[in-house]
């Protein structure tokens, strides 16, 4: 193992570890605090004493570790492998089937599969968006008052669906992959089937873009722009954000 | 020497992006007074929102957050459309697109440096563009269903995203106000909220660290809606179709999810054209080419052909290199470029050094001249000569204003609060002095303020249970956005209301700051107990009635 590899993980370690340590001193303080704050209301659960004696551990590791990045830095090490182009399975199979002149059965069965297999992953993500999107569509599921418990019911009903959708989305992705590489083997066979045949691709014709509609939609959406800015203007909704914006709003901010 | 090396001495230094980012995140934060006053801007450029993602409760932003905008825009659609951040919304979406994360935003720029630190990189991949919808869910729930429904259905404005997500305002300003000493009386209302969005914000650190822009790419709903334009936006990276080959080194060496140069996940951070041999890719406002391709610079260049070859593109070193090299004889079509080239630039360095005259202009207008800072930098002083005569002890004791206590006027514990009369809504009058021998609970609060509404009933609660007993006065901000006799109007609510004088007489009498809500408590003799911002539980305001009952 080389000394690069070698920070790599002591660094990437290391970030982890200042993290950790940092999210479980404010868990500890707030847990602490918490026990206090039942025999006492009034008292505080952090107080900047409190912060500095759990941030005394963390500190250690921090300081080492900004001094490790700033001579990783300077050393200029780096992970080699990501400064590498990221495959791109599709990008390859769109280079090799343009240099095809008339695609194979095989070829034309993964490209059909491929489509499949996008549409139904799309399908199954939107099926599992409609969960979502009718329980945020009920105004009963907002009730006044407390918003803890609505917001722990919105997560856990929200998260699901959306962890099942991009799932089933990953999966259709990497089936979707494993289908390119075999069109790309098939378009290899067939190239190399074409080029004894002396069978050539046509020229592309070059994509055109329609720039003239984009400019023509710009410029109705700027009109537009303008004008709800104006009616904004006008109707109160500039003086909303000009009175939220210079109150300090402290559930915003996480503050409480 | 090899270009990998003269490559990695290049990269210490700032690339023109990264110079334009750091311009970017100081022009949004030129409000510098504020992190040494632990204070926010308060002046009228609050009007605009800033196009960016940048929290307005830091105390140096100079604008508001188009988002925190736009939730409360909506909170606010029952009242009234919130057209004015929806049209600022779309002229940034039609103008810059998502350039705007890619030049201009400060948490941009922090995920970029974040992921500077030399660790383990996770690569993009079509799962990482699968996950690239995420923010889409996000931007439908947090940022439109939450402050919607809360708005329309019970008028209390709830930014979703704002409260439960958005690592900006946990490190702009949360841990911006609380490192400030000032603000030490802001620790007495933290609790889950901060708890939880502080390990939110340590697990978004964290990932940017190992993933480039991963909170752009995987939650930014502000990104989403920007993405929405990129098509067809007036300033962005543009691809001349004509010499591109279609080698696709401009996809796979791009940070971010894109399928295509241009679409709703590029940033336009330009980079792309480092790696496009063709020299296709240019950044462009319209007709008019911003950055072109042969202005990069030549070592990057060989390095793009290098990468190339290490990605078995079409092209092979040896051929993109040439194309370098043979920019040594040139054509007539070369030296037009060359021309345009150095016009370029030199319209390049006339527009330095107008950014750098407007940086300037706005670092001493935001922390000397404007009219609300000078009127901040005025009642700071008037406060010190205040406290000065009390320390004295030649003025500034009750005896002579209320002839009761003789105690210090003030609004610290143990001090007296300064007498004042108050015309409430109901069109009763409040007089402080009328209150002695009740106990007294003013609260500070505003429409616009979702825990202020979500506690007035506990305060309600408290004046009915101990009517009599008891005088309350709730006092609305001098900034009024929602006339609060209208909004108060089916509430049911008992207590006292009263809207601040414009010359804000009662906040500066309690010590009344930008941070929304805050309680005052006097106990029967007119001495303060409490005076805390934030807000305050049921269990809290009866032990704090206790307290000043003394009972």
């Amino acid at each position: 193992m080389n000394k690069n590899k070698v920070y790599l993980i002591v660094q990437s370690v290391l970030c982890i570890v200042v993290c950790a340590m940092l999210a479980a001193a404010a868990i500890m303080i707030y847990r602490d605090g918490l026990v206090l704050k039942a025999a006492d209301p009034l008292s505080w659960i952090y107080t900047r004493e409190k912060v500095a004696a759990a941030a005394g551990p963390v500190m250690p590791v921090l300081v080492l570790g900004i001094v490790l990045t700033a001579a990783g830095l300077f050393m200029r090490i780096s992970d080699a492998n990501a400064d590498k182009p990221a495959k791109d399975t599709e990008w390859q199979r769109d280079t090799i089937v343009s240099r095809v002149a008339a695609p194979s059965n095989e070829m034309k069965a993964e490209r059909s599969r491929q489509r499949k297999l996008n549409y139904g992953g799309w399908a199954a993500f939107a099926l599992c968006m409609v969960p979502i999107l009718i329980y945020i569509t009920n105004g009963n599921h907002f009730p006044n008052g407390d918003l803890e418990p609505v917001f722990l019911a919105l997560i856990l009903h929200v998260i699901p669906w959306t962890l099942i959708g991009l799932g089933i989305l990953m999966i259709s992705t990497v089936l979707q992959e494993k289908s390119m590489e075999r069109e790309i083997m098939a378009a290899k066979e067939q190239i190399k089937l074409e080029k004894a045949e002396g069978v050539k691709p046509e020229a592309d014709d070059g994509k055109v873009q329609p720039a003239d509609r984009a400019r023509l939609l710009r410029i109705a959406l700027l009109a537009v722009a303008v004008m709800m800015i104006v009616a904004g203007t006008f109707n109160g909704s500039a003086r909303d954000v000009f009175g939220k914006a210079v109150k300090i709003c402290t559930e915003c901010i996480g503050l409480g | 020497m090899d270009n990998t090396n003269a490559i990695g001495r290049k990269n210490l230094r700032p690339s023109t992006r990264r110079l334009i980012q750091l311009y970017s995140a100081l022009l949004h934060n030129a409000h510098l007074k504020g992190f040494i006053d632990g204070e926010i801007y308060q002046g009228s450029a609050k009007y605009a929102c800033a196009p960016g993602f940048n929290c307005y409760s830091c105390p140096g932003a100079v604008a508001a957050c188009p988002l925190g905008a736009l939730q409360n825009a909506l909170a606010s659609s029952g009242h009234r459309a919130g057209w004015y951040v929806m049209g600022i919304l779309l002229l940034f979406g039609v103008t810059l697109g998502r350039t705007i994360c890619g030049w201009l935003c400060p948490l941009g720029l922090i995920q970029e440096l974040l992921n500077k630190i030399p660790t383990y990189k996770i690569k993009k991949s079509r799962i990482t563009r699968v996950l690239t919808w995420l923010k889409y869910v996000i931007l439908a729930v947090f940022v439109l269903a939450i402050p919607l429904w809360y708005g329309l259905a019970h008028d209390i404005p709830v930014p979703g995203f704002c409260k439960y997500i958005c690592p900006a305002g946990t490190f702009e300003g949360a841990i911006g106000l609380l490192s400030n000493p000032a603000n030490t009386s802001l620790f007495g209302m933290l609790g889950i909220l901060f708890t939880r969005k502080f390990t939110i914000m340590l697990i978004i650190g964290l990932v940017c660290i190992f993933c480039y822009r991963s909170f752009c790419r995987f939650i930014c709903p502000l990104g989403a809606i920007y993405g929405l334009f990129n098509r067809f936006c007036l300033v962005g990276v543009r691809v001349d179709q004509s010499r591109c080959n279609s080698c696709g080194a401009c996809v796979r060496n791009c940070g971010m999810d894109v399928r295509h140069v241009g679409d709703h996940e590029c940033i336009h951070c330009a980079k792309c054209m480092d790696v496009c041999a063709q020299k296709a890719i240019s950044l462009k406002a319209g007709k008019v080419v911003l950055i072109a391709s042969e202005e990069t610079d030549s070592l990057k260049a060989t390095a793009a052909a290098g990468s190339i070859k290490a990605g078995n593109a079409v092209k092979t070193a040896a051929e993109a290199g040439s194309l370098r090299v043979d920019n040594a004889v040139k054509t007539p079509a070369e030296t037009l470029d060359r021309k345009a080239y150095e016009s370029r630039k030199k319209a390049g360095r006339i527009a330095w050094g107008i950014a750098l005259a407007v940086l300037c202009f706005a670092l001493v207008w935001f922390n000397f001249l404007d009219p609300a800072v000078r009127a901040e930098t005025g009642a700071g002083v008037s406060e010190q000569a205040a406290t000065g005569a009390e320390g004295s002890g030649q003025a500034g004791t009750g005896v002579d204003a209320t002839g009761q206590t003789g105690a210090t006027i003030g609004f610290e514990p143990g001090m007296e609060l300064a007498d004042f009369t108050m015309e409430c809504l109901d069109g009763s009058e409040f007089h402080l002095a009328d209150t002695r021998g009740k106990v007294v609970f003013i609260n500070l609060w505003a429409t616009y303020c979702t825990p202020c509404v979500q506690e007035l009933p506990h305060f309600d609660e408290l004046y009915q249970q101990h009517e009599g007993d008891i005088a309350m006065l709730a006092v609305h901000s001098s900034i009024v956005t929602d006339d609060p006799a209208e909004f108060l109007a089916d509430k049911g609510w008992t207590i006292p209301f009263a809207v601040d004088t414009e010359d804000d007489m009662l906040w500066s009498i309690v010590d009344g700051s930008s941070t929304l809500p805050q309680t005052i408590v006097l106990d029967r003799n007119g001495i303060v107990i409490y005076n805390q911002k934030g807000s305050v539980t049921p269990e809290v305001l009866a032990a704090l009635y206790e307290q000043a009952a003394g009972e």
